[in-house]
């Protein structure tokens, strides 16, 4: 007989249980070309035959009415164990009750006697192998070998199908361990399997209940797609102590980042990779902990990230431009335009105007912040040195100094070189601190830096003064010219008795170092009235004047001296 | 003597039964020739004096699926017949079947003979 359809070369075995020696014999006949043949006389005998097969078996034809252990029985007992219950059952039936009560019981198909056509029986038998295999192949591909959930392919594949069906609201959440690395360090690697297999047991019960999947991604995080939940905290707590009670084990500690209500027309991929975000927020906690994926947070990364990449190019096309903002002196009787502050503003091509109060503490997050303000420090040392040179007005520009550009060594070399490439004095160039840069840095010797700085013929301000927490003995120890009071003061002294204390005491202080104020941030007449009566010498604020160009800052100033 | 010519002059279809056997005559004789011992006929008939319906019905249930993938059709008419009767536990006058069953396993046996 030919064959009429192939699997591969491999001679599987194939066991046929029938109490009934001539349908045994012509079974036998039919399909021992193709296959080995193992034969039983009953359930039990078939078994019993099962465990003691060298050869795993393919394929089960199965007869029901037989002493002993009839078919039915035998399909019931082979459902118990695990190393044979994915072996295909065929039945082998006269009966059509028993065709329908065998298929519900998991057999794949049915045999009607008597046998006609044995090529048919011989395709039936080589078809069911094949399908079972290709199943069984699927699956195997389809989940982690070692906890048996999907894998995150097929794991996308079957939130896509979920997507179908589903379309009541579903969350996708992610499970990290705290320290995975080291508790497999500590307890070794099998006690680390352990704890997955077994947190993967308590997600796969959990997802069942809550018509969700659950998949491992490629790192030692699970994925679950699932119902919505209302209380992910009542969760962590729910499965922290299931593995805690379930198992003997160490105390292993996970976090969980969730999408909640997904948008069905974000991709699984991307759905992921909110709620591994979402984890990655509480990483650095120790705690079993929960986050949710906030969208608003994420476009706000978005845009950082954005200005992050755009950062470079920026500054090779010269999207950053300075601005200048005076600084009045307000003791005498007439106020008079007595230096600036250079400040930066960026207007992106396609995102406008960028306020830099989000690009600063992003850049200086980043350490971007060094390369931003060389630039601003070579395009203000030269726009003093045009002023010089084409209007023969020389206004010291302040310019800001962020706390990285402390921790570098050149720092002052790199002033310099600017100054001398501008061919400008460095007291026409005032360096701006921050006090808190002062105050946080712990890895460079600051007061060595500023006492560099001065000696080369910078003049020091201290910025935002009073926000700092500064010792006075470090203040004291500083060779400063200028202390300048941090805004938030002006803001606040007409409303708050504090803050207008404050005011008074920064300037006792000036007073004592015998240094100068300044004041920023000043608005009102008011303000401008107050602080004068408390001694500050200059004045910047949208009262006088906003930030400007250069060229709106040109008319300005010869209004001003002209 | 058992040959395709005096099987068919018993009213077995050989051709259907041959092919069930791939038409393999040696196995479809050998098969042929268990039948006439089968312990299933002593069975069925005991269980019937003993009114015991379900160990008869299971006797000729396990005839009826051998004789009728042999063909032997003058033998599995009437075993066909009787596994119904039994199946649903008829009381029932059943020798004139079990006779005509007796009476078609002789002749078969004959035939086996060499």
């Amino acid at each position: 007989m030919k064959r009429t359809h192939t699997i591969n070369h491999l001679k599987r075995t194939i066991m046929i249980v029938d109490d009934e020696l001539i349908n045994l014999e012509i079974l036998k006949e039919i399909l021992s070309e193709e296959y080995e043949v193992l034969t039983a006389e009953n359930g039990k005998q078939a078994l019993d035959t099962l465990h003691s097969s060298l050869k795993p078996v393919s394929l089960i034809l199965l007869d029901i009415n037989m002493p002993v252990m009839d078919g039915l029985e035998f399909l019931e007992a082979i459902k118990g164990e695990d190393s044979y219950k994915n072996i295909p059952i065929i039945v082998l039936t006269a009966e059509k009750d028993n065709e329908l009560k065998s298929i519900k019981m998991g057999a794949v198909d049915f045999i009607p006697k008597p046998y006609d056509l044995p090529e048919v029986i011989l395709a039936r038998v080589t078809r069911s192998i094949e399908l079972s295999e290709g199943r069984l192949i699927i699956q195997a591909a389809g989940r982690d070998s070692l906890t048996n959930v999907y894998n995150d392919h097929i794991f996308i594949e079957y939130v896509h199908k979920m997507d179908q069906y589903q379309e009541t609201p579903t969350d996708l959440f992610v499970i990290d361990f705290v320290h995975f690395h080291l508790f497999n360090e500590l307890n070794g690697r099998e006690k680390g399997d352990e704890a997955l297999i077994a947190f993967a047991n308590i997600l796969m019960r959990f997802a069942d209940n809550n018509h969700g999947i659950v998949g491992r991604l490629p790192s030692n995080q699970f994925v679950v797609y699932v119902a919505h939940q209302e209380n992910y905290d009542a969760l962590s707590h729910l499965f922290s102590q299931q593995l805690h009670e379930e198992n003997d084990l160490p105390d292993l500690r996970f976090h969980i980042g969730v999408y909640s209500c997904v948008d069905k027309n974000d991709s699984p991929e991307s759905r992921i990779e909110k709620a591994k975000h979402a984890c990655e927020e509480i990483k650095s906690t120790n705690a079993d902990c929960v986050k949710i994926y906030d969208d608003e947070e994420e476009k706000k990364l978005l845009f950082q990230e954005r200005l992050t990449q755009d950062f470079f190019q920026a500054l090779e096309q010269r999207q950053f431009t300075v601005y200048y903002q005076p600084k009045v002196n307000i003791q005498g009787e007439k106020f008079f335009l007595t230096s600036a502050e250079a400040l930066v503003r960026w207007v992106h091509p396609t995102l406008g105007f960028i306020s830099p109060g989000v690009f600063v503490p992003l850049f200086e997050k980043n350490g971007y912040i060094r390369h931003l303000d060389h630039y601003v420090w070579r395009e203000t040392a030269h726009q003093i040195a045009k002023w010089k040179r084409e209007k023969n007005i020389t206004l010291p520009i302040s310019i800001n100094i962020s706390r990285v550009d402390l921790d570098d060594p050149d720092i002052v070399k790199i002033l310099l070189s600017i100054c001398e490439e501008a061919n400008i004095s460095p007291d026409h160039l005032p360096l701006e601190v921050t006090e808190s840069a002062y105050v946080q840095n712990e890895e460079t010797d600051i007061v060595a830096v500023i006492e560099e700085m001065k000696k080369a013929g910078f003049r020091i301000e201290i910025d935002d003064f009073g926000a700092g927490y500064s010792s006075l003995n470090t203040l004291a120890s500083l060779p400063l010219d200028i202390l300048k009071l941090d805004m938030k003061f002006v803001r606040e002294m007409e409303k708050s008795e504090k803050a207008l204390k404050m005011v008074s005491i920064v300037a006792d202080i000036a007073r004592n170092l015998k240094v100068k104020l300044v004041a920023e941030g000043v608005e009102t007449l008011n303000q401008v009235q107050l602080l004068k009566g408390l001694g500050y010498d200059i004045i910047q604020g949208y009262y006088f004047s906003k930030p400007l160009k250069a060229s709106d800052f040109e008319a300005l100033f010869e209004k001003e001296f002209h | 003597m058992l040959t395709i010519e005096n099987l068919n002059a018993y009213g077995a279809d050989t051709k259907t039964g041959l092919a069930r056997c791939v038409n393999n005559q040696n196995l479809y004789f050998r098969l042929i020739k268990t039948v006439p011992s089968m312990d299933a006929f002593t069975k069925l008939k005991d269980s019937i004096l003993q009114h015991d319906y379900e160990s008869a019905f299971q006797a000729a249930h396990g005839l009826k699926g051998a004789l009728t993938n042999l063909s032997l059709t003058p033998l599995s008419t009437p075993i066909i017949e009787i596994t119904e009767h039994l199946r649903g536990k008829e009381e029932m006058d059943y020798s004139p079947l079990l006779t005509l069953i007796e009476e078609k396993r002789k002749e078969l046996e004959e035939l086996c003979q060499d």
